[in-house]
């Protein structure tokens, strides 16, 4: 079937794997402006969530450059077939392995001699676990108290606290639910997510 | 516990209320408003929402003025090159050990022992950043080199070049290319390819360093 170029607004709304679908079908027909544009729409999508996300994690000066990084790394090895699942999912397992990297090449590097720069960001950035890298895999944590959930709990605890969405928007969504329950669940799974980070913490 | 409870959730609405507006609010600055557990809860709740939240709606206007667009010009070439991401990692690398090109280049070749050759090292390593010379004719020396003025490692470089790209074939049509290494017809057609220079018969130990492999 021949590519037909869509407009700018309708790529928006289309998602990340369809997104890589339509690059790949714009770059096969040589469309290279249209490539181009919904390449732009999928790098800006994601820029400012592995920004935040990194910034939590590294020190303020190689946050941007690991976060070109690491969006090329999980775009080139989507278009490759080498990615695992769904590009975001792809997307957070890049973004950890630049994190644990970074962390291990800092420790390799800096026995020899420190990074320049590195002095000026260790007080924004503090380690915080006693663990070598001073890295806490954080999303780990939650990922395994989520598990200890039944499903239609999991479904409420990622509306309310993962999504950022209402109470009302959960129960819409998940059969049986009342605004009660609801807040029950998440008081339960945020106590025990407490529980797991000091746990972790030693 | 119920009163840090409610400060963790206030310091978080706050953030994701920011974010949602569409700022770019530092959480580092929510996280340093906390300490021990209290923190990590914090961290831990926002890197989840950042990993599920709807992404950004394209801002023409925004994303004009971001590095986003950089990322995009340099991601272009990696997928139409045959350096798989070198030209998104290298320039980034240098960036971040705050080197410029023409520095790293003289101390690449002061460290690969052919400090008179600067000019030909420099042309070799523009061809790497723009994803132009295939990683497998590299030599491990040459990357080891590199790795040490970039702080990296020579396996890091070898994988970032191993990433398949999205080339073009030479009639026009589009294909997976991944790089492998260049045979001697081919290493002698790099090395007098525009931008290269020397004729096939004058390779050097620069042409050894960067074609050989």
């Amino acid at each position: 079937m021949a590519f037909r170029p869509r407009p700018e607004h309708e790529l928006d709304a289309l998602t990340d794997d369809d997104l890589i679908a339509y690059i790949r079908d714009a770059r096969a027909a040589g469309a290279r402006e249209a490539a181009r544009v919904a390449l732009q729409i999928l790098v800006f999508a994601h820029w400012d969530l592995v920004v935040a996300r990194l910034r939590m994690k590294l020190p303020a000066h190689v946050v941007e450059d690991t976060a070109g990084d690491v969006i090329a790394r999980a775009i080139t090895s989507t278009f490759s077939g080498e990615s695992v699942g769904q590009f975001r999912s792809w997307l957070t397992t890049i973004l950890r392995r630049a994190i644990v990297d970074f962390y291990r090449e800092r420790e390799r590097t800096i026995e020899t001699e420190p990074l320049v720069g590195e002095r000026e960001d260790q007080a924004t950035v503090q380690p915080i676990s006693a663990d070598d890298a001073g890295y806490v895999e954080t999303q780990l944590v939650i990922e395994s108290v989520l598990d200890e959930l039944r499903d239609d709990h999991r479904h409420v605890v990622e509306i309310i606290v993962l999504q950022a969405r209402s109470a009302e928007e959960a129960c819409a969504e998940v059969d049986g639910m009342t605004p009660d329950n609801a807040y029950q669940i998440v008081r339960r799974f945020r106590k025990r997510l407490r529980d797991a980070l000091e746990g972790d913490n030693g | 516990m119920g009163d840090a409870m409610s400060e963790i959730e206030r310091l978080r609405a706050r953030f994701i209320a920011e974010f949602e507006a569409g700022a770019d609010p530092d959480p580092t600055a929510y996280l340093g408003q906390l300490e021990g557990a209290d923190r990590r809860e914090l961290e831990a709740l926002l890197d989840a929402y950042l990993a599920q939240s709807p992404r950004r709606r394209f801002d023409p206007t925004a994303f004009a003025a971001s590095p986003a667009r950089a990322l995009v010009d340099d991601l272009e070439q990696s997928l139409t090159g045959v350096a798989g991401t070198w030209p998104v990692l290298l320039p980034r690398l240098r960036n971040a050990a705050r080197l410029r090109r023409g520095e790293l280049v003289q101390r690449l070749a002061a460290s690969l022992g052919v400090g008179d050759r600067t000019s030909k090292v420099e042309r070799y390593y523009h061809q790497m950043e723009q994803g132009l010379l295939a990683p497998a004719g590299v030599s491990d020396r040459v990357l080891d080199a590199l790795a040490a003025l970039l702080h990296t490692s020579r396996e890091r470089l070898r994988e970032a070049g191993a990433a398949a790209a999205f080339g073009e074939a030479p009639g026009g049509g589009a294909l997976f290319a991944r790089t492998a290494a260049p045979g001697e017809q081919e290493l002698a057609a790099m090395a007098s390819a525009p931008g290269s220079r020397p004729e096939a018969e004058e390779l050097d130990e620069v042409d050894e360093l960067f074609l050989g492999g």
